[in-house]
């Protein structure tokens, strides 16, 4: 019973509520059950929120009872990446430095779903700061992927991407500056994805890149994600970059005949592509074209560099954003320092893990005077090269499609020792954050059992072209992302 | 012509001039501005205090009033201004940095008379304050504790910033005297120099009469007055020109006005030099801070007559500057 209670969608949820088949109590109880039996291996939450799900659960049920005010959220559980500030509760962007900060606000997207009547079922983790493709940077422990356990479940929203999958949430939210949604949807079989830049408030968002951090969910239908963007997306006047522009979602069901779907030949060449994955995404094409898609090559031809100016770029914005944790006003301080330098230097080597010390160096390196016109402005200058390439691609199709992740999810370990390899993880996802583009992915067959994402792009404020090729494909494979056995 | 200096040399003199905005609330959150008599860290908000996750959205009577200023300066108004951060650690500034204006600032170029002469506006920005800390103790090292209050942590500053035009001490006072007679006028702020509306900070400097070269120049700060303005001008002039006279070379220094001892002291470059370790480094223009001005000054200078001046507004692919949510006090 309460197996079949978490592998429903959103939507199958909303139903069973708003027909009272099941109470959002119940439906809280068969999460927390959930968790109960299987994160112990998968550790997919820092911390989890019962007695503010239960207030929420009970206030969803008298909501739904009444029939007032009842949103498609309204009881539904909801797990938290550790970055979203949430009112009284312990957030810390998966970060030591952090530890035992109580947000006294909310975030945009946080208040958003809070008003919607969704069930907080607990903070999960990440890579430190959103810094990482496995959660392995995480400063409190790595989290296991549900569909095999010694593998990763990518990052840096793993924590999100995978309590989705294990069935411990209907539904999760995420961010992603370079991939941060989008590859651990594709390595846990969910359905990730981020609107275009703006389109999302980063409001209470604790910042990583601030001009490529997005915000969005992971769900495990298209139709739930677009649910899910319908409640968080929208103009937020305390956020200056949050546009103000309907979000039309109507479409995203009619289906993809005549549309032109580019496949850059770029994406498709990568150096370390796994056969596997080129297998579930070719097959995917095929189902695609079958649902009358035409498919176009096109080209990006500035992929090569989009790496390299992302390293800049995202360091840079990072080591002035993460300035402010400096043991003076919350979270960790040296209380046995002796003068104040010592206290910034003892919180700061203590409270950063090597990869987020890595790119603050780096950042702060790049930013140094007479340095900044060589580096940072230089790589902002390959960005803009970056973003027309994609504006030329668009001119011949409606939407890009290609793999999400070159490989499938990597064992635990596998990678930590090589910075490099690891950044290669987000090579297909990082030009959408730097170009500022609607992202989404959607899992595909399985490679050797283990789960596979196709990667939709689309032109910016067509969020709905992204999603209609999602469901289209959802729809003609009969491919759905699964809840984990475990 | 300063009344300490001989023939032999000639002053010169730039000031900067940071002014506090007469605006209802903080520079980029709606935190109110009159937080003087408060108690401590009880006029702030998650934006003012840096918590993680805030972003700033600026303030739209801000941007007017620095738009009026300047335009009451002669100064050019840029099409498309943003701001930059200046990242530094100190406990009186809560993100690491502090939102000023580098490359682009709001406006340049202008000019104000002052008795019958020209002097040159290098330019006019907008930046947020820093908090203040509060030692305690007698003295800054017996205390062996510093506490931080944030009430004033992201007031709105206009820095004004002119060329080297002033050529003796009466004319920095008179500049300054001029300028707060012109910022009261418009309504751009109370001007108070003894609140700290107004800080002048002085760049001095003499060079052989007849030079077209600038001499080295130390930077005058903590003055509270008029009065102190003119007396530590006219103090560092005379103690240079001892200096450069008995065969000596002027430091470039930052030099406090002690108003005790009547005369100016080399400052450390922060309270406690050996805590500041860090320069300045420019960090990446906020997303959330760019915009496009130049329409909205027109429009400010076609309303000087009569209507309601107007603010900044939208450029294609800038962004707006819109009001706040949380204060329709401006």
């Amino acid at each position: 019973m309460s197996g079949a209670l978490t592998s429903l969608t959103i939507a199958q949820m909303h139903d069973r509520l708003t027909r009272r088949e099941v109470s959002a109590v119940e439906l809280l109880d068969a999460h927390e059950e959930r968790i109960d039996a299987v994160d112990g291996g998968i550790k997919a939450f820092l911390r989890l929120t019962p007695d503010l799900a239960r207030g929420q659960a009970e206030a969803a049920d008298r909501r739904l009872a009444a029939g007032d005010g009842v949103h498609a959220l309204t009881g539904i559980p909801l797990a938290i990446k550790d970055v979203f500030c949430t009112q009284g509760v312990e957030t810390t962007a998966g970060s030591r430095i952090l530890a035992g900060f109580i947000s006294p606000y909310d975030a945009t997207v946080v208040a958003r779903l809070r008003q919607a009547g969704a069930v907080f079922v607990g903070m999960t983790n990440c890579d430190e700061f959103a810094m990482g493709s496995s959660t392995e940077n995480s400063g409190y422990w790595p989290t296991h992927n549900p569909w095999d356990p010694t593998r990763v479940p990518g990052g840096s929203s793993g924590g999100s991407a995978a309590a989705v999958a294990a069935g411990m949430a209907a539904f999760a939210l995420g961010s992603d500056t370079g991939g941060s949604i989008r590859q651990p949807a594709a390595l846990t079989g969910t359905v990730g994805f981020k609107a275009t830049y703006g389109r999302v408030s980063r409001y209470g968002l604790i910042a990583f890149a601030s001009s490529l951090d997005h915000v969005g969910p992971f769900t495990r239908s298209v139709d739930d994600c677009a649910t899910v963007m319908a409640t968080i997306a929208g103009h937020d006047p305390l956020d200056a970059t949050c546009f103000d522009r309907p979000l039309d979602l109507d479409r995203v069901g009619a289906g993809i005949k005549g549309m032109r779907l580019g496949l850059p030949r770029e994406y498709f060449e990568v150096a370390g592509m796994e056969e596997g994955v080129q297998r579930s995404v070719g097959d995917a094409l095929e189902v695609l074209k079958e649902a009358g898609a035409e498919l176009v090559e096109v080209s990006l031809p500035h992929t090569d560099y989009g790496l390299a100016a992302y390293y800049i770029v995202a360091p840079a914005e990072c080591s002035s954003n993460l300035a402010r944790f400096d043991g003076v006003k919350y979270g960790l301080h040296d209380p046995g320092a002796e003068s104040l330098l010592a206290n910034y230097l003892n919180t700061r080597r203590e409270g950063f893990g090597p990869e987020v010390r890595r790119r603050l160096m780096l950042g702060t390196y790049a930013l140094s005077s007479g340095y900044y016109d060589a580096y940072y402005l230089k790589a902002m200058k390959v960005r803009t090269l970056i973003k027309r390439d994609f504006d030329e691609a668009f001119a011949r199709c409606d939407a890009i499609v290609s793999a999400t992740s070159p490989t499938v999810a990597f064992k635990i370990g596998e990678k930590t020792g090589d910075p490099y390899a690891m950044y290669l993880c987000d090579v297909l996802t990082l030009g959408a954050d730097l170009a500022g583009l609607p992202g989404l992915s959607v899992p595909t067959a399985a490679a050797g059992g283990l789960p596979v994402g196709l990667q939709v792009v689309s032109p910016q404020f067509r969020e709905d072209l992204a999603l209609q090729v999602g469901r289209a494909y959802e729809q003609a494979s009969g491919i759905t992302a699964e809840v984990a056995r475990l | 012509m300063s009344s300490v200096v001989g023939s032999d040399w000639e002053a010169v003199i730039g000031m900067e001039v940071h002014v506090q905005l007469a605006t209802r609330s903080k520079m980029f959150c709606g935190c109110a501005t009159d937080y003087l008599g408060k108690p401590p860290n009880s006029n702030v908000c998650p934006v003012c205090l840096g918590l993680p996750g805030t972003l700033p959205v600026i303030n739209r009577k801000a941007v007017e009033l620095l738009l009026k200023s300047a335009l009451a300066l002669n100064c050019e108004i840029q099409e498309f201004t943003k701001f930059d951060r200046k990242n530094y650690f100190y406990p009186d500034l809560p993100k690491g940095y502090q939102i000023s204006q580098y490359d682009l600032p709001m406006s340049r170029n202008g000019w104000i008379e002052v008795a019958g002469k020209r002097v040159r506006i290098t330019r006019v920005h907008l930046e947020e304050d820093t908090g203040r800390l509060v030692h305690a103790g007698d003295s800054l090292h017996s205390g062996g504790v510093s506490m931080v209050d944030l009430n004033r942590s992201g007031m709105p500053l206009m820095e004004i910033v002119t060329e080297p035009d002033l050529r003796s001490a009466a004319d920095a006072r008179d500049y300054a005297v001029e300028l707060r007679a012109l910022l009261r006028t418009i309504g751009a702020s109370e001007a108070e120099m003894e609140k700290g509306h107004l800080r002048a900070e002085a760049n001095v400097s003499l060079r052989p009469r007849g030079s077209e070269q600038l001499g080295v120049k130390t930077e005058l700060k903590n003055i509270n007055s008029f009065r102190a303005l003119f007396r530590a001008v006219e103090f560092e002039l005379k103690r240079q020109a001892e200096v450069l006279e008995s065969g000596g070379q002027v430091v470039q220094e930052t030099r406090g006005w002690s108003e005790a001892e009547q005369r100016t002291v080399t400052q450390r470059s922060k309270e406690g030099a050996e805590d500041y370790p860090l320069l300045p480094r420019a960090g990446p223009a906020a997303p959330e801070l760019r915009a496009g001005l130049h329409r909205g000054a027109s429009r400010l200078a076609a309303g000087a007559a009569g209507s309601a001046p107007r603010a900044p507004c939208r450029r294609a692919g800038t962004v707006r500057v819109r009001r706040r949510p949380d204060h329709g006090r401006g």
